[in-house]
């Protein structure tokens, strides 16, 4: 069957990151690269893991990525570039992050329809329908929830006005085992249409092991590997093989 | 209907373990000839496995002759291979068989003690299920 069934008949669409790069002065005054020559592409339909040890400078990228605070590079999605309509892009930027960007002294309720006014197409309806699936109460202060209910309002919020692109950092922290498997299983659920996409970035590297299509291997602020899982697994040919091996393996 | 249950603890990559699965389902009849298999991302959401992973396992079984797929329809049972998939199965399992009747024989069994043993063990999985 060809290509064009499971990526959608427009090649340019998705996410792609070209030459990207973030840097920072340290207490020294000189410059130092958290992340570097970052290049890399989401096609609409995917799941793409992101793993690194700590300080591989996984949640920099992510952030930067997001706020669209970079020195150099390109970040542009289904062609349009984020230099140009960075409100565009981050219109279809779903995030699930520790902290939160929720407002901590408002009620689940009020914080879909405070932020959710931004959105077009934010329907709180479906935001209130998914907080009541996840067990949350909208009347729930956000200042009172744990931090796993806190990764549950936000992927609740992200039903409220479906963007196409889903970036997850750590987001089955703090979850109960049970609830990840439903949080793991909700995230197939976005992307089954081959519309959507998740780029899931964790260090509990077993989340990703059957559901990822795609891997990057994050080490001292460069991408070592990026590739598709089943490539990655017959190029390594090993028994043993898993996402936490491949990571041992190369850092 | 398709059928698959993936088991975990299996040392076999995962897309192989579908690709076993669909024979045995073709073999039984329990998915017939020309019948439409489940969407690559359906199958991959109710597995909970990847889309490559579940699209790699199609693609192998197409490579074999075993299904056939028409763009942006899906995937579809071949008929022509079924009898042959089964042929194989059924020398597979005389094979074995003669292994087993070779090893039984050795052992000072008589061929109607064979059959007793295989009528017990028949009538013990009939009462299982």
């Amino acid at each position: 069957m060809s290509e064009n069934t499971l990526d959608g008949a427009c090649v340019e669409k998705g996410l792609k990151v070209e030459d990207f790069q973030f840097a920072y002065t340290s207490v020294f005054g000189d410059e130092k690269f958290a992340v570097k020559n970052i290049n890399f592409q989401m096609k609409p339909g995917y799941i793409y893991g992101l793993v690194g040890r700590n300080g591989a400078g996984k949640t920099t990228l992510i952030e930067s990525l997001i706020k669209g605070e970079y020195m150099k590079g390109h970040v542009s999605l289904n062609g349009v570039s984020m230099e140009d309509s960075s409100l565009q892009v981050k219109e279809n930027l779903g995030i699930i992050s520790y902290p939160a960007k929720l407002l901590q002294k408002e009620s689940l309720q009020a914080n879909g329809e405070f932020l959710g006014a931004i959105y077009a197409n934010w329907n709180q309806q479906e935001y209130e329908k998914k907080l009541k699936e996840f067990g949350l109460e909208k009347k729930q202060m956000v200042k009172n929830l744990s931090k796993g209910e806190i990764m549950k309002a936000q992927m609740a919020f992200i039903w409220g006005y479906k963007p196409q692109i889903i970036i997850a950092d750590e987001p089955t922290s703090g979850l109960d085992p049970k609830f990840r498997k439903i949080f793991i299983q909700t995230l197939q659920e976005y992307v089954e249409d081959g519309e959507h996409s998740v780029l899931f970035s964790t260090h509990i590297t077993e989340d990703l092991d059957q559901v990822a299509d795609y891997l990057m291997v994050l080490h001292e602020g460069k991408i070592l590997c990026n590739g598709s899982l089943e490539e990655l697994r017959d190029y390594y040919n090993e028994d043993n093989f898993s996402v936490s091996w491949l990571l041992r393996k190369l850092t | 209907m398709l059928d698959i249950t993936l088991k975990n603890n299996v040392e076999r990559p995962i897309y192989e373990q579908i690709m076993i699965e669909i024979k045995e389902s073709i073999i039984s009849g329990e998915v017939k000839e020309q019948e439409q298999l489940p969407s690559i991302r359906t199958l991959a959401k109710q597995l909970k496995i990847s889309v490559i992973t579940t699209k790699r396992a199609y693609e192998e079984l197409e490579k074999e002759g075993l299904i056939y797929g028409i763009a942006g329809k899906g995937f579809y049972v071949a008929d022509k291979n079924v009898d042959i998939l089964r042929e194989k199965k059924v020398s597979m399992i005389e094979e074995r068989l003669q292994e087993m009747v070779e090893e039984c024989l050795d052992a000072g069994l008589t061929l109607a003690d064979i059959h007793d043993i295989i009528d017990v063990i028949g009538e013990e999985m009939k009462k299982d299920e």
